[in-house]
């Protein structure tokens, strides 16, 4: 006769513990998700509000000499334009919530987490492709008034874009893995 | 299906009822059933154990392959 309930004892306790890590970290980093969500939304507001012109112009790569300042219009502009990847950013992490929220359910080889990840992975994809498109937009509207010899365009990429188009393969990556998961326990399911 | 289960003649054969054998296995009525029509993609080995134990058989009492005559 196979004997399975001594030797199983202690990979059952591990993996009792390792669930109850799961939904935890899940449930914590569910209500990160929201947090980071508001936090980036009321930054962004916040720069375009209380920001000076000088460092609005330094951000914005903008070296040259400003004759006016920013107005208001312009300012509530670069914010709507601005907003665009974070929105997109924000859609991800509001989609992965729900995704940390079934896992600390239980809730983990789910056909909606594969979603939800995968729309995590277009949201980073989506927000890094816009952010020198939105860069370079805001040059140009920066300094299309404000600046002494005429508009500016700058176009800026970074390291930091080919680690987030990265990171949005390695969601992806793991989003069919969790597909591939989800289709190993089926079959195991089937196992009488 | 090329492997057919003979659980249901051994049930009868010991004069168990299914209901006892289930709840001996640990499993449901239902999936029992299932298991003595052959409509399951496998059995755990821990399963045949439990089986062959509650009705002191071998598995190869309780599985016959059948040479598909079709094919």
């Amino acid at each position: 006769m196979i004997s399975s309930t001594s030797s199983d004892l202690p990979l059952a306790a591990a993996s009792l513990e390792r669930s109850r890590r799961i939904r935890f970290l899940s449930r914590m980093l569910a209500y990160l998700c929201v947090g980071i969500s508001v936090i980036l939304a009321a930054g962004l507001a916040a720069y375009w509000i209380v920001s000076t012109d000088e460092t609005i112009h330094l951000d914005a790569r903008l070296r040259g000499i400003a004759i006016h300042p920013i107005g208001w219009d312009i300012r509530l502009a670069s914010m709507a334009i601005s907003a665009l990847p974070l929105a997109c950013l924000i859609w991800g992490l509001l989609r992965v919530r729900r995704c940390f929220e079934a896992f600390a359910e239980g809730r983990f080889f789910t056909l909606e987490n594969v979603h939800r990840l995968r729309d995590l992975a277009v949201a980073v994809f989506a927000a890094t492709l816009l952010k020198p498109v939105v860069g370079a937009a805001l040059s140009i509207l920066l300094s299309w008034r404000t600046y002494a010899t005429g508009k500016a365009l700058v176009v800026a990429l970074g390291s930091d874009a080919l680690l987030a188009l990265l990171f949005a393969g390695l969601i992806v990556v793991i989003a069919w893995l969790i597909a591939e998961a989800m289709a190993i326990a089926d079959e195991n399911a089937q196992f009488i | 299906m090329s492997i057919r289960v003979r659980l249901n003649v051994m049930l009868a054969e010991r004069n168990v009822k299914s209901k006892d054998l289930a709840e001996h296995v640990g499993i449901t009525e239902a999936n029992l059933s299932l298991l003595k029509q052959g409509k399951v993609k496998g059995v755990r080995f821990d399963t045949l154990a439990r089986i062959c134990e509650y009705l002191n058989c071998q598995p190869g009492d309780l599985l016959r392959y059948e040479r598909d005559e079709s094919a």
